[in-house]
């Protein structure tokens, strides 16, 4: 226990700050990177790292503001990862100079490399106009999303004492009552596992689904109906495979005893947004495909009308995006907390056995 | 515990599954676009009607097959007159030169992308091919969901507009086509694009029309080199080979364009005029007047009832098929296009006894799937040629090409007025009414 707070104690309280600020920027990026698919506006300026021939920072910004929506959005959207580069340089900057974690300096590099990775396939995107590359940076966009957020909570006070002292203390209660009923102590420690586990697997599957959605969103045209059909199905099969994992993955946190309410709520929010998100994803086909055969058949919805890039249909298909990319973040939060707190524990269980024998 | 475990299997062979098949199929489908033969006419075309049964093609024994060198041979040709989906090109000397503009076309085409001033170029690929194909074979990728089918270009037909009268179908005029596209058809999936710029609509008109006179003109190709082919005998169309035989070949191949072009073109070169249709008179929806189109509704005259049923929800007949689908039949759109009574004939093909053809011939090809189409519940208030009076009334005055809703040319004016009215209230009117029709017309179905 001492140690590691030993550790945590030298935290920049500047690194914690970026930390947070580039998470907090990365997630409007990815919003905005959505929205440059849904608006067609991938292609809105047709060279890369200039736009229309002026540096990307000096482009007039009257022609950008008042500018066509396309043009809007595309430039905005370069800006705004030029600004999560900048933060991600800063952040490595000072992570270096203050932060004694050898791994948490691999990270900060890492995700550096993974930003200027990630603008240049943009940039190749553009400048080579492939939907197959505009599809892959659209799905290590929510990749380095999660980076950032974990290096986010590597920087939070869940990180430096996941077990809170209230909760300690009941854990120690527990055992003192229950000593000699090791089994039930096993059970509880099994129950966390089974949650760590579907944690990760909800991440993994999370992903997936993104992987899947983001093919379905750049598909090519000279794909045939057949393999187009195939994946939307995959996406809907997957979409009731991420719901099942995700509603076990409550029931799992809700069962294991002595979890931090950080873990629960985080949780609950899931299980919450899996709900918009199922709710969303209906939208997005209604929206852009109207009514699958048979419930239109009702005086309600069979005039209904699709409108190409109306504002729903717009920010419908960009939310449920979005809200993807929000719930592989949650899920990966998620693992983390719980992983670190199984790190703990263990710590904290070696160091009582090395005291008492 | 044990059951986590499973999920942990099985989740993870899921996920991996996904990510591999994602993979596979982009890399494997984002090659350059490029215009898909019509093979599935080809295989319709095959199969001659059969003398005793016209619209019944022979399965048995297909006179004549087409071989690969004349499939090319009609690429080629084609690919002379209009070019590319990256390069479009405009027949010269067929009449088309004031109709179509090339620089409308070159921006619809193409890949998606802005040029130095900001034009938006691939206008087609981008907001039409993912449902209507980059052939405008109706084919895109999201076409099986749909339903109805988008629109296969190809056969020249097209449902709302305002230029056919009198029993007769014509092409649309552009006029007709903005109108779709502006305001999209309510009830199925072909959205409104009213948040375009105009130009960038016109652009895709021009598109659209071009790609279904391509199209047609294949299909034109098509009859005309099986009709040179015998069972051991496959000449090409153009022998462009042959110094002397070339030109004679490709004037026969123009003149076969110019007989689709005039189609569209009309005698002045502008375009087909839309009808005019003389205003409403005042009581057109008055009591009375919905009262003789209630009565009509039911008689033989107009027959509506037939195939929109007792209780107008569309129920009065099962196997109904449109023009693309009757082709998937193996059954000749043509025959039924002609005359206005088309559910005569079709009456007694049930979708399950006609599939063999298509798919014995076509499911192979990745045709999509029949589907039979209902005559509209007129119950739900959806109009998707529009809904405002006279769209009503050209649709009952001149039917919806490619569907066997039939065009009524025996009503008056009076009459025709009293439909539509009787037909706008329809939606309104308490379905727990039926009307009573006279028995002998009750057993027709
Ligand atoms: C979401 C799919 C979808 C998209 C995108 C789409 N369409 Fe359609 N379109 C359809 C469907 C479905 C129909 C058939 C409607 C019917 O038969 O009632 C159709 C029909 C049509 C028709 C025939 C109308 C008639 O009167 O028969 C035209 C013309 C047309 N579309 C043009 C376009 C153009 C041009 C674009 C691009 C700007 C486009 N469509 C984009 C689905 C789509
Ligand atoms: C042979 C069968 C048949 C007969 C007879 C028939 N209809 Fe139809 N009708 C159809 C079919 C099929 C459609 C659907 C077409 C489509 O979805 O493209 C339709 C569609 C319609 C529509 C919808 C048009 C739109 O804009 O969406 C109206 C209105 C209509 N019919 C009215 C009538 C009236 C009035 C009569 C009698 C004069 C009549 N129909 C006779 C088959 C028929």
């Amino acid at each position: 226990m001492m140690s590691l707070s030993a550790t945590n104690g030298r935290m920049n309280r500047w690194s914690r700050r970026l930390a947070l600020l580039l998470t907090v920027l990365t997630f409007p990026l990815i919003w905005v990177g959505g929205l440059v698919t849904t608006t067609d506006a991938g292609m809105a300026v047709p060279d890369w790292p200039n736009t229309y021939g002026y540096n990307m920072f000096l482009y007039p910004w009257e022609s950008w503001l008042l500018g066509p929506w396309d043009l809007f959005i595309e430039h905005g959207h370069r800006l705004l990862a030029a600004l999560v580069g900048m933060v991600t340089i800063a952040l490595m900057v000072v992570v270096l100079k203050t932060d004694a974690r050898s791994w948490m300096r691999k990270l900060v590099i890492v995700a550096l490399v993974a930003v200027i990775a990630q603008g240049i396939l943009g940039g190749v995107r553009v400048r080579l106009n492939d939907v197959t590359l505009a599809m892959i940076h659209g799905c290590t966009g929510p990749a380095f999303l999660v980076l950032t957020t974990i290096i986010a909570v590597m920087f939070s006070k869940f990180w430096q004492n996941p077990v809170s002292p209230e909760l300690s203390a009941a854990e120690a209660d527990n055992k003192n009552e229950q000593n000699e009923d090791s089994e039930f102590i096993e059970d509880d420690k099994q129950q966390f596992n089974a949650a760590l586990r579907l944690a990760r697997l909800t991440t993994i599957l999370v992903y997936c689904q993104l992987i899947l959605g983001a093919s379905i969103r750049h598909i090519p045209v000279t794909t045939s109906p057949q393999t187009y059909s195939l994946l939307v199905i995959f996406h809907i099969g997957m979409a009731v495979a991420v719901t099942g994992h995700i509603v076990m993955l409550c029931l799992a946190i809700r069962c294991t005893k002595n979890l931090p309410q950080s873990i629960r709520s985080g949780a609950k929010q899931m299980g919450l947004l899996i709900v918009v998100q199922l709710l969303m994803g209906i939208g997005t086909w209604v929206l852009k495909f109207g009514w699958p055969a048979g419930l239109g058949n009702n005086r309600y919805l069979a005039d209904h009308l699709v409108v190409t890039q109306g504002w729903f249909q717009s920010h419908v298909v960009t939310g449920h995006v979005a809200i993807g990319s929000v719930i592989l973040v949650m899920a990966a939060l998620l693992t983390t907390r719980l992983l670190r707190l199984q790190f703990v524990t263990q710590q904290l269980e070696a160091t009582e056995v090395i005291e008492t024998s | 515990m044990k059951q986590f475990h499973n999920n942990r299997h099985q989740g993870v062979r899921i996920a991996s599954i996904a990510v591999l098949v994602c993979s596979v199929l982009l890399t494997a489908c984002s090659d350059p676009a490029y215009f898909q033969f019509n093979e599935s006419y080809v295989q319709a075309a095959q199969w001659k009607p059969d003398v005793a049964k016209p619209q019944m093609r022979k399965l048995e024994n297909p006179v004549v097959l087409l071989i690969e060198s004349q499939k090319e041979n009609i690429s080629t040709i084609l690919e002379g007159a209009f070019g590319t989906p990256d390069n479009p090109r405009i027949p010269g000397g067929v009449g088309l030169g004031d109709f179509l503009s090339m620089s409308k076309l070159q921006q619809a085409a193409g890949p998606v992308e802005r040029d130095e001033a900001h034009i938006p170029r691939g206008l087609y690929r981008q907001h039409c091919a993912h449902c209507h194909g980059v052939t405008g074979d109706g084919q895109g990728p999201t076409a099986s969901f749909l339903n109805p089918y988008p629109r296969d270009y190809r056969l020249g037909q097209f449902k709302f507009k305002m230029t056919d009268a009198g029993g007769t179908f014509k092409k649309p005029s552009k006029e007709d086509l903005k109108t779709t596209l502006l305001q999209g058809i309510p009830g199925t999936a072909m959205p409104s694009f009213r948040v375009l710029a105009g130009t960038d609509i016109n652009q895709m008109i021009d598109y659209v029309i071009y790609l279904a006179i391509r199209g047609e003109v294949e299909r034109s190709l098509i009859n005309a080199t099986l009709e040179i082919t015998t069972s051991d005998e496959h000449p090409l169309l153009v022998e462009f080979d042959n110094g002397v035989k070339k030109a004679d070949d490709l004037a026969f191949v123009k003149e076969m364009i110019s007989n689709v072009v005039i189609q569209w073109v009309g005698p002045d070169k502008t375009g087909n005029a839309q009808r005019t249709i003389a205003a409403a008179p005042d009581n057109w929806n008055s009591p009375a007047s919905v009262k003789i189109g209630r009565t009509l509704f039911f008689q033989g005259k107009a027959n509506c009832f037939s195939c929109h049923g007792q209780t107008a929800i569309g129920d009065g007949q099962k196997n109904l098929y449109d023009n693309w689908t009757l082709e998937l039949l193996g059954l000749d759109p043509s025959a039924s296009d002609a005359s206005a009574g088309a559910e005569a004939d079709v009456e007694d093909i049930s979708l399950e006894s006609q599939l063999y053809f298509y798919n014995e011939h076509l499911a192979g090809i990745g045709a999509l799937k029949p589907r039979a189409i209902s005559p509209r519940n007129l119950r739900l208030g959806n109009f998707r040629g529009g809904r405002r009076p006279i769209d009503i009334y050209q649709r009952i005055t001149s039917g919806i090409q490619g569907t066997p809703m039939p065009g009524n040319t025996k009503l008056t004016e009076a009459e025709t007025w009293g439909l539509v009215a009787y037909v706008l209230s329809l939606p309104y009117e308490a379905s727990s009414r039926p009307q009573s029709a006279p028995t002998f017309q009750r057993d027709r179905n």
